[in-house]
């Protein structure tokens, strides 16, 4: 009995050291201010969802950044001042997501933050990066409300889902319109998304704004990001009988869609798809014929996009991230991939060297001072847009206004830009084969 | 408790003892006192780095939830695998009443309280009603986190779906916004202080003391006149009301929810992990669990950034092993001796 | 009939054939060792895979993964069963309930930092064709998928009614302590019913992987719908998971058809509520109860 308190009893002293120790832990008294001479390193943190729901993507996003920043690195950092490179997973959740954030902060001493991928991540990340007065370089996230708040800290160089509206307006009324030999305003239209996040926002957004042109939707479906089966969707739409479908699924449900659509005869002159559409595992999946004529909307997918319109600089720069992630990561450089290289790049060439130039700081001030003269013209970014973010007091702070989606299309086995036609790389058609002629 | 030998009178007050702190003896008593206070002058006479007060936030957070998990699985043996719906319901309440109402979240945090006690007497009557086996209620719960999180992401024009709702920012304390986020240590602090000492009192209730007839025999407690379903019900209202109230505090911290990061499945699990590593069985097993599992899966996502998914896998690991090795959790290791089991009111 | 509620209800049985398959087995599982497995889905997870490096290697068909995959998950129950839950019997259930939990984040992380999170597919010799009756359609896989569901199933049910081996299982399942004093080992009992159990998982991997794909997370949301199956045909009850697996299926596709699409997952958590508050025992007639 006595044997037995007393090892009680150390295991008692055990504990209480270990929360004696943890105690001690909060008394570590950093230090560290910023000295006003030339910075001697620029310190940025990638936090992207490496794991979880939403890996796949994020993964290409971080490393399309991380590319750029090691590029960077490579040919003399930012004007001689080299950059350090931070690793953050935000696990597809937003709370560990503005834990990881302050963590960087706190621990790392980053300047920057390149993120999010995802709008909810996106959107607790940005109270965590503002109140500690650092910039949330935004890449990825496209919700429009994102920063409904108005952070100063936060710019986007990516579109928002109205740019995907947009760009999906444009293309109907000025090609798939007239190539299908109807009025645009007599084309049946359906629009379905899963209720995922970014789905949700991408299907909202096109809803809103061919309604309020007067376009005639003739479906607007909503099923669960969750779900197992996709066939009522595919009935619901094909009783539908649209001319033209755009649909924003994830990447999982682009490959069930499809293969639903297959079985059901589903058959629509144009399907403008978004995410998984456009990505590796579609065309995998179902060989160039099987995806033949399909178009998807997003920022362009670097692989294969026209690089002869861009500044020739940045053309050469981009084959070579597009064939250096490609060898790396064993599919083509694609949209997240291009989102990541194309935000960086602006970073990395035009707003940091900027703000060395004029502030010799890497503060979160000079970056915004600095971001708030940035004018790059289109064909100057990877990505083919230019970059102008709006000023800090206007309604949608830190945007960049020249963002824009494009139009790629599956065409032999390879995801063609068609439109607009300055980044174009080949020339759209339709309508599309239905599944007996493929 | 089989002995092999008659216990004898003096054991016999001992083990009648209502459990109780002041047991410890002082030493260890002036230790913990001096722990609280320690806990409340770091921040403010150190220039600690937010990241640690932070994750020490996220301390408060799962050891709140998981000492109310104790209360509902720990004392009265009902293992609920859907508290983050509680969770959900208190952050979205106040929230929906702040961003939509203009309501303060301190009003809105009550509301949620409330409105979690609802639903807790709702699903908790029928499932306890009948004497069902403890595993009808640990799938309803997990339904009842399920149904909450595919109502909140579907019905989006009210919860605003998958994107979330982000808190609008005015630094006005009455709105539960403060510039120094000091202050959200703070009332962490309170909310984990409040949580332990409700649950402390608890056990030397009357009320407790059902709880735990019902828990260990409950054939016994009811033939000595205790009501199961009274006894089970206001376990799982305490649990779902503390719940709810953390989830309203999660809300204001965070200014950002989405149903992913409120009222998942994931949450309600690692609620359920801190409590049984801790030593469900105590009021301070949440705070103990917690204080380790909460800087551990900081520690490892830390370490394996380059290698997505490994540090997760990894927390799998840990996980079966504890379960394997250290089943009644920490505190569970004092339960052998008669003094320090009433100190923790195992 | 109408082709659309045709095809709806097609399509129903074919997702439920699915449900049915994996709650089974979560079932046996469930009201022979009377553990909650989480596992489950990942199990599921590791089956697409298994199949996928199968096809990979062997440029054989999917189809002809099936007994490898269904041999090897059952192995791996078995080990599971008998090498880490067989040690916490003694305990809270939640320990058993975490060490699944634990399972299951260690298998899905596991194959993600293995495989990274690509989306990869396989296609079977009869992936591109589809059967059409008067404007009802469905895809060969599908139809492939159900036949193969029924299949095992009625294997099983005349596994657990005609073999010494089936009958010990009911055994334990009813009455463990009485099943030890007849001489059954109830440990190894347990562990083959976790390895019939995570069988069943395999076969209906192999069945998922030409119409799912295969990525980390395939499997979770199966997973958790084998919650409501189980519940739905009453704890231990395996002929009700079957059915209420396939009801489950009609019920979610007519409901998205008629009703709501973005609603359909909510439906079933739904009736998953309903059923637990209102009649706990499940809503079939208890036939083949394992316990």
């Amino acid at each position: 009995m006595l044997r037995k308190v007393i090892t009680v009893k150390s295991k008692v002293s055990r504990i209480f050291a270990l929360i004696a120790v943890i105690a001690l832990a909060f008394t570590v008294v950093p230090s560290s201010m910023a000295a006003p001479a030339k910075p001697k390193e620029v310190r940025i943190g990638l936090l992207f969802p490496t794991t979880g729901a939403f890996a796949l993507l994020g993964t290409d996003q971080m490393t399309g950044a991380e590319m750029v920043l090691k590029w960077a690195n490579a040919n003399g950092g930012i004007n001689g001042v080299p950059i350090k490179i931070f690793y953050g997973d935000s696990k597809s959740n937003a709370a560990e997501g503005a834990t990881a954030a302050q963590r960087m902060i706190d621990n790392d001493k980053v300047d920057i933050i390149i993120g999010s991928y995802s709008s909810g991540i996106a959107q607790a990340v940005m109270p965590v990066a503002q109140r500690n007065n650092v910039i949330l370089w935004e890449v990825g996230a496209v919700s429009p409300t994102v920063n409904s708040q108005g952070y100063s800290n936060f710019l986007r160089t990516v579109g928002v889902s109205k740019t995907y509206a947009a760009a999906d307006y444009d293309f109907v009324t000025k090609f798939l319109a007239k190539k299908l030999g109807k009025k645009a305003t007599d084309l049946r239209i359906a629009i379905a998304n899963n209720n995922g996040a970014f789905a949700a926002s991408v299907g909202d957004a096109v809803n809103d704004l061919f309604v309020a042109k007067g376009l005639k939707v003739v479906a607007k479906e909503v099923y669960p990001s969750t779900s197992t089966d996709l066939t009522p969707l595919v009935l619901k739409l094909k009783a539908a009988t649209p001319d033209v479908l755009f649909l924003t699924p994830d990447a999982p449900d682009s490959l069930l869609f499809w293969k639903t659509a297959k079985t059901q005869d589903f058959n629509v002159s144009a399907l403008v798809g978004s995410s998984g559409i456009g990505g590796a595992g579609f065309v995998a999946a179902f060989g160039a014929t099987g995806v033949e004529g399909v178009y998807d909307v997003e920022a362009p997918a670097l692989a294969s996009m026209n690089t002869s319109g861009l500044k020739s600089r940045v053309a050469d720069l981009t084959a070579q991230w597009v064939k250096e992630f490609g060898a790396a990561m064993g599919h083509p450089c694609a949209v997240h991939c291009g989102d990541g290289i194309g935000g960086t790049y602006t970073l990395v060439t035009d707003v940091l060297p900027r703000a060395l130039r004029t502030s010799n700081s890497f503060s979160a001030s000079a970056i915004i001072s600095s971001a708030s003269k940035t004018n790059i013209q289109d064909g100057g970014t990877p990505q083919g847009f230019g970059v102008q973010f709006t000023g800090t007091n206007s309604a949608t702070v830190g945007e960049n206004t020249k963002a824009k989606s494009v139009i790629m299309q599956w065409q032999s086995g390879a995801l063609k830009v068609v439109w607009p036609s300055n980044l174009a790389t080949s020339t759209p058609f339709a309508p599309m084969k239905t599944w007996d002629q493929r | 408790m089989s002995t092999t030998r008659t216990i004898t009178e003096s054991e016999r007050a001992e083990i009648l003892r209502p459990p109780g702190l002041r047991l410890a003896g002082v030493p260890v008593f002036i230790a913990m006192a001096a722990i609280l206070v320690l806990m409340l002058a770091v921040p403010v006479l150190t220039d600690i780095r937010f990241y640690y007060l932070q994750v020490t936030i996220l301390i408060f957070f799962y050891a709140t939830l998981g000492t109310a998990w104790g209360i509902v699985g720990g004392y009265c043996g009902q293992h609920s695998i859907g508290q983050a719906a509680f969770v959900g319901i208190g952050a979205y309440t106040s929230t929906l009443l702040y961003m939509k109402k203009d309501i303060s979240p301190w009003i809105g945090l009550f509301a949620g309280m409330l409105l979690a006690a609802v639903v807790a007497i709702i699903i908790g009557y029928p499932l306890f009603r009948y004497g069902l086996r403890g595993d009808y209620f640990a799938l309803g719960t997990v339904a009842l986190g399920l149904i909450i999180y595919e109502l909140t992401n579907s019905f989006s024009t009210l919860t605003g779906g998958s994107q979330g709702i982000p808190l609008k920012y005015e630094n006005n304390p009455w709105n539960f916004q403060f510039q120094d986020r000091k202050y959200y240590y703070y009332i962490g602090f309170v909310l984990w202080l409040v949580t332990v000492t409700l649950s402390y009192r608890l056990r030397r209730s009357r009320r407790g003391f059902e709880m735990l007839a019902v828990r260990d025999d409950e054939i016994a407690a009811s033939r000595g006149g205790i009501s199961i379903l009274r006894a089970k019900l206001s376990a799982f209202v305490i649990g779902a009301v503390i719940s709810a109230a953390a989830g309203t505090f999660f809300a204001q911290f965070l200014l950002f929810i989405d149903p992913g990061t409120v009222m998942s499945l994931e949450i309600s699990v690692q609620v359920i992990l801190v409590a049984v590593l801790g030593g469900m069985n105590s009021y301070l097993g949440g705070t103990v669990g917690a204080i380790i599992l909460v800087p551990l899966s900081q520690f490892l996502s830390s370490r394996f950034t380059q290698s997505p998914g490994a540090d997760v896998a990894v927390y799998g690991l840990i996980l079966i092993f504890l379960v394997i090795f250290m089943p009644n959790g920490i505190l569970g290791l004092l339960r052998k001796s008669p003094r320090w089991r009433k100190v923790i009111g195992w | 009939m109408p082709p659309m509620f045709g095809s709806a209800l097609i399509s129903g049985l074919v997702i439920g054939g699915f449900y049915s398959l994996v709650g089974a087995g979560l079932n046996l599982i469930f009201g022979v060792i009377k553990i909650i497995n989480f596992a489950q889905g990942a199990m599921l997870t590791i089956g697409a895979y298994l199949t996928y490096w199968f096809v990979i290697t062997t440029k054989l068909d999917p189809y002809l993964a099936l007994p490898f995959v269904a041999l090897v998950l059952a192995f791996f129950g078995f080990i599971i069963q008998k090498t880490l839950i067989n040690r916490v019997l003694g305990q809270e259930r939640t320990s058993q309930l975490l060490i699944t939990f634990g399972i299951a984040l260690a298998i899905q992380n596991t194959t993600l930092a293995l495989w990274g999170p690509d989306i990869r597919s396989v296609n079977t010799f009869i992936s591109d064709k589809t059967f059409e009756v008067s404007g009802i359609r469905v895809g060969a896989t599908a139809a492939m998928a159900l036949l193969g569901a029924l299949i095992v199933l009625l294997g099983l049910f005349l596994f657990l009614s005609r073999t010494r081996m089936g009958t010990a299982i009911r055994a334990v399942a009813q009455q463990a302590d009485s099943a030890l004093l007849s001489g059954i080992d109830v440990k190894k009992v347990y562990a083959i019913a976790f390895a019939i159990g995570s069988g069943l998982v395999g076969v209906a991997s192999v069945l998922i992987v030409p119409i799912y794909d295969v990525y980390p997370l395939v499997g979770e949301h199966f997973g958790i719908i084998s919650f409501i199956v189980v519940v739905l045909g009453g704890l231990g009850n395996i002929q009700g998971a079957a059915i209420a697996g396939v009801f489950l299926g009609v019920i979610q596709n007519l409901f998205a058809v008629y009703v709501s699409d973005s609603l359909s997952t909510a439906i079933l958590f739904f009736i998953f509520l309903i059923t637990l508050l209102f009649r706990p025992q499940g809503i079939f007639v208890r036939k083949m109860r394992v316990s």
